[in-house]
């Protein structure tokens, strides 16, 4: 009894580590990942809620877009700016010149009237800038 | 001798705080990070003063009022997923069927999202805005 009890006690006397050698080129790693998908964000916005939508589908990875944020009063924003809607088509085709294919994403709040929207569109005719996204949120259950 | 003595030292750099600086620095990259998830409904607008003739019995309206009321044709919907069935219907008949949505100048966002996202969900193709644009 006596010498089963000592072997028993030798197993355990092996010190159980948790190996750390590699740890830090994990958190390497993904410290890397990290800084490399970042992008910070250089615009606020205007605080709105987006209207719902089953069918929204992804901005494609590869295309450049540019932001219009229109709030609940009807009030238009690009890059932080507040601008009234025929001072729209000349932000938006300054943007257009770098990026001809530019993706211009509508941030409008659900509430705002429609006829803003419909006048900013228009502006968007107005200089060619026909690739438009409706920014929503999925509709939820 | 003294100097040396000196040489012999190794130069060390320091690397003990280094994995705390590592650790501090991926913690700020984590909570920082916003990976884009936007979604939307895309739209092709149409060019400017780009006029096409097409036949009546290829278009179909949808209107809403202010209020939020909707009408497909001559049909007054009770709920906005009706335009689902009717938009399949004429798509049956014709895959390049127009839908034309109309929404009041005073009515809400909201109410044209909801018909762009319900068109959609038929695979309706050629969608349009109807702009009554006072100028």
């Amino acid at each position: 009894m006596a010498r089963k009890k000592k072997k028993f006690k030798k197993s355990f006397g092996v010190e159980a580590a948790v190996p750390t050698g590699s740890m830090s080129d994990i958190v390497f790693l993904m410290l890397l990942f990290f800084m490399i998908t970042t992008v910070f964000k250089t615009e606020k916005g205007l605080r709105i809620t987006l209207p719902v939508a089953e069918m929204a589908e992804r901005v494609p990875k590869q295309k450049r877009v540019a932001h219009v944020w229109i709030g609940k009063a009807g009030n238009v924003s690009i890059d932080d700016y507040t601008l009234s809607i025929d001072q729209v088509s000349a932000m938006v085709g300054k943007k257009m010149e770098k990026e001809p294919t530019l993706l211009i994403a509508v941030r409008c709040d659900e509430g705002a009237p429609y006829g803003t929207v419909e006048d900013v569109l228009e502006e968007f005719k107005e200089i060619n800038a026909l690739n438009v996204q409706f920014t929503t949120k999925k509709v939820q259950g | 001798m003294a100097i040396r003595k000196k040489n012999r030292k190794m130069p060390d750099i320091p690397t003990s705080s280094m994995s705390d600086i590592v650790f501090l620095l991926l913690v700020f990259f984590l909570v920082t990070t916003s990976f884009n998830m936007e979604k939307g409904l895309d739209l092709q607008l149409p060019p400017k003063g780009e006029d096409i003739q097409i036949r009546r019995e290829n278009i179909s309206d949808v209107f809403v009022n202010p209020a939020g009321r909707m009408r497909f044709d001559d049909k007054v919907l009770g709920n906005a997923e009706e335009i689902v069935t009717l938009t399949k219907q004429k798509l049956a008949l014709n895959e390049e069927h127009v839908f034309v949505i109309h929404v009041d100048r005073d009515g809400q966002y909201q109410h044209m999202v909801t018909i762009l996202d319900k068109l959609k969900k038929a695979d309706a193709k050629k969608i349009a805005l109807a702009t009554h644009r006072r100028n």
